[in-house]
Order: structure tokens, then C-alpha cells, then sequence
């Protein structure tokens, strides 16, 4: 038996959780590998230790009584439950409120800003220039909102972009 | 009556009979308690606490395992909650020793056959337990004071923690091994 083994059986055996054919081997071992006999009995001495925490104390007299009094009285209160969260509300509101008006107001600016380049790309793809992707990219650099929306314009017109690449090419060789 | 009709009763509105539920845990739950936090709590306390804790939690108990299963976890968790709140006061070593020697002291005492008598050395280890056992991680730690303090068996213990026994037998070796280490390194004292 190897005696990797035998420390995982140690602590069976402390339980009385080996079979009879288990138990008789481990103590083989026992018998012959002292470094396991000092684990198994440092195991139980830890073992024994531990035991002699338990508590022999019981609660006092009046526990029931006293539970049933504070269950009855308060201690179990769903309209206290809903003032501490109430109050918790409160206490937050100002920190809630200041937070909802940072949303509201960056995505205000956000739309606005929106709208705006929206109407920019307009007038761009609206002037009698015929314009690839990567001619009007090129006017609006560095701006990945401006190429989201260029992207799924053309995206969505996709057979218009073929058409405008189309006429931009003979148009070029004309 | 059975835990679930009184449970049932107490639903539908009749909370006078929840003291039958107090009166038969009531012993188990405070050792629990106890077992994890020694007596750096107001163990008794607490325990009033757990119980109106679990009639509040009653409308959500779905009558699929036992009672008694469902309640101990209910105790388990607030028993885990309370103990890391705790600081341990640390038995001192005996100021005569110096480190070294109080390690090997701790090391004889535990490979000691025959250590049933009280000794200095002894109550120090004891008296530091909960401050090790403190260490251990929680599922090992629950497991091996419910198996070595509070005497449940690998089945019962399986049941409360809601766990399979194979998965009990390996953490309570884990915590019986970590336990050892952190005594005999002295990490508790």
C-alpha cells in the first residue's frame, strides 16, 4: 500500500468508514511505515481535539418564548422590511437622480451629434460627385461613429453603391 | 405531527405552532453556532436570530426535502456569516519557549500516543483551534466541524450541505490535512 494512499485512508478510518479487508491492511501498514503511524496518530490527537470543543450547553429557559415575543412584537415586521428598503431609497435618491441625468444628458448630445452627421453624410452623398467608400471615409477620418453609419448606409444600399462605383468608373475613363 | 404539517399550519397562518419547531431544534441549532464560533458570540443570541430568520423564510421552504435539511443550511450559512465577523483572541505561547522549541512541543504533543492529559501545550493548541480552523475554506471547513465538533455522520452532513458523500469524504480529508499543517506551522498561535 502506498502511502499517498494510506493518508486519504487515515481519515476514512477515523470514521469508521473502511470495510473490514481496508481496515486490515491499513493497519498493516501501520505497523511497518512509521512515518504513517506518526500521520495517523497526529490525525487522531487533531481529531480528538476538535471533539472536546463541542459545547455542552443548552439555551436558556425562556429561548421558545422569547423567539415567539420578537416574532410576534417585531423582529418579524413586513411593514419594517418596507421602510428600511424605503429608507434605503431615500438615502441613494440624490446619487440615483445625478446618475440618471448623466445618462439622459449624454445620450441627448449623443443624438444630437447623431442627427448632425447624419444630415453631413446627406449633403455629401447628394452632390452630383460620385464618391466611393473610401473617398468619403477619407473626409470624415478618425471617426468610428462616422464609419458605423456610412458602413450600414451602404450596407443597406448596397446594390446603390454598386451602381454609383459603376458610374464613377466609366465616368473616370469618359 | 410531522415538521412539514406544522410547517403547512404555520403558512396558512397559525405562528403559535412554530414554537414546536423552535422547541425541537433549538439545542442543535445553538450547537451549531457554537461549533463555529466558540465563545466569542453571544451564541444564544444568534441563535433567536436564525430561527426568526427561518420563519421569515418559511412561504419559500417547497416541501421537496425534509425540513430539517432546508432549515440546517439556512443555519450553516448564517453560522459561516457570523464566524468571519469574529477576531479570535490567540491563546499565548508560553513566553519561556522560543518559537522553534513551541513548534516541536506542538509536533511531540500531536504524534504523542498517549496525550489524554492535560497539558500547557494542549490547552494552547485547543485554545487556538477556531482561530486555525478559521483558515480552512468554508465547505471544509463546515464539513469537518459538522463530522469532528457536532458528530454528524457523512450522510447527514451530505444532506445539509446538499452535496454527494464522496464529495464530504474529500473535503473533510482536505480540512483534517490543511488543519494539521496550520498547527503544526504554527500559523494559529
Amino acid at each position: 500500500m502506498k502511502c499517498g494512499k494510506v493518508q486519504e485512508l487515515i481519515s476514512l478510518y477515523l470514521d469508521n468508514k473502511l470495510s473490514s479487508a481496508e481496515t486490515e491492511h491499513l493497519k498493516r501498514h501501520l505497523e511497518s511505515c512509521s512515518f504513517c503511524k506518526k500521520e495517523y496518530i497526529a490525525a487522531r490527537n487533531i481529531k480528538n481535539l476538535l471533539s472536546g470543543l463541542k459545547s455542552d450547553k443548552t439555551v436558556s429557559d425562556g429561548f421558545t418564548d422569547s423567539v415567539l415575543n420578537k416574532i410576534k412584537s417585531g423582529a418579524y415586521n413586513e411593514r419594517e422590511d418596507k421602510a428600511i428598503v424605503l429608507k434605503f431609497i431615500k438615502k441613494h435618491l440624490l446619487v440615483a437622480a445625478s446618475f440618471i441625468f448623466i445618462i439622459l444628458a449624454s445620450s441627448s448630445m449623443f443624438f444630437m451629434k447623431g442627427s448632425e452627421q447624419i444630415k453631413e453624410l446627406n449633403r455629401i452623398t447628394n452632390q452630383n460627385k460620385i464618391q466611393t467608400e473610401i473617398e468619403v471615409k477619407s473626409q470624415l477620418k478618425n471617426n468610428a461613429y462616422y464609419i458605423s453609419i456610412i458602413e450600414s448606409f451602404f450596407d443597406d444600399n448596397s446594390q446603390e453603391t454598386d451602381d454609383i462605383e459603376e458610374e464613377y468608373v466609366f465616368s473616370f475613363l469618359a | 405531527m410531522q415538521d412539514k404539517e406544522i410547517i403547512e399550519k404555520i403558512i396558512q397562518g397559525d405562528r403559535e405552532l412554530y414554537g414546536l419547531i423552535v422547541d425541537k431544534y433549538k439545542n442543535k441549532v445553538f450547537g451549531i453556532i457554537y461549533s463555529f464560533c466558540g465563545q466569542t458570540c453571544d451564541c444564544e443570541d444568534i441563535a433567536q436570530n436564525v430561527f426568526i430568520k427561518i420563519f421569515k423564510a418559511l412561504p419559500k421552504f417547497k416541501f421537496e426535502s425534509e425540513f430539517s435539511t432546508w432549515m440546517y443550511r439556512i443555519v450553516i450559512n448564517e453560522s459561516i456569516t457570523v464566524s468571519k465577523k469574529n477576531k479570535y483572541d490567540t491563546v499565548p505561547l508560553d513566553i519561556n519557549n522560543s518559537e522553534d522549541e513551541e513548534r516541536s512541543n506542538i509536533i511531540d504533543f500531536l504524534q504523542s500516543e498517549d496525550n489524554t492529559e492535560e497539558s500547557l501545550i494542549k490547552k494552547e493548541i485547543q485554545g487556538n483551534l477556531y482561530k486555525a480552523l478559521a483558515k480552512l475554506k468554508d465547505n471544509y471547513k463546515t464539513a469537518l466541524i459538522l463530522r469532528d465538533i457536532e458528530d454528524y455522520s457523512y450522510e447527514e452532513i451530505a444532506k445539509m450541505l446538499g452535496v454527494s458523500n464522496d464529495n464530504v469524504k474529500i473535503w473533510i480529508f482536505r480540512a483534517r490535512a490543511k488543519l494539521k499543517e496550520i498547527i503544526l506551522q504554527g500559523d494559529c498561535l
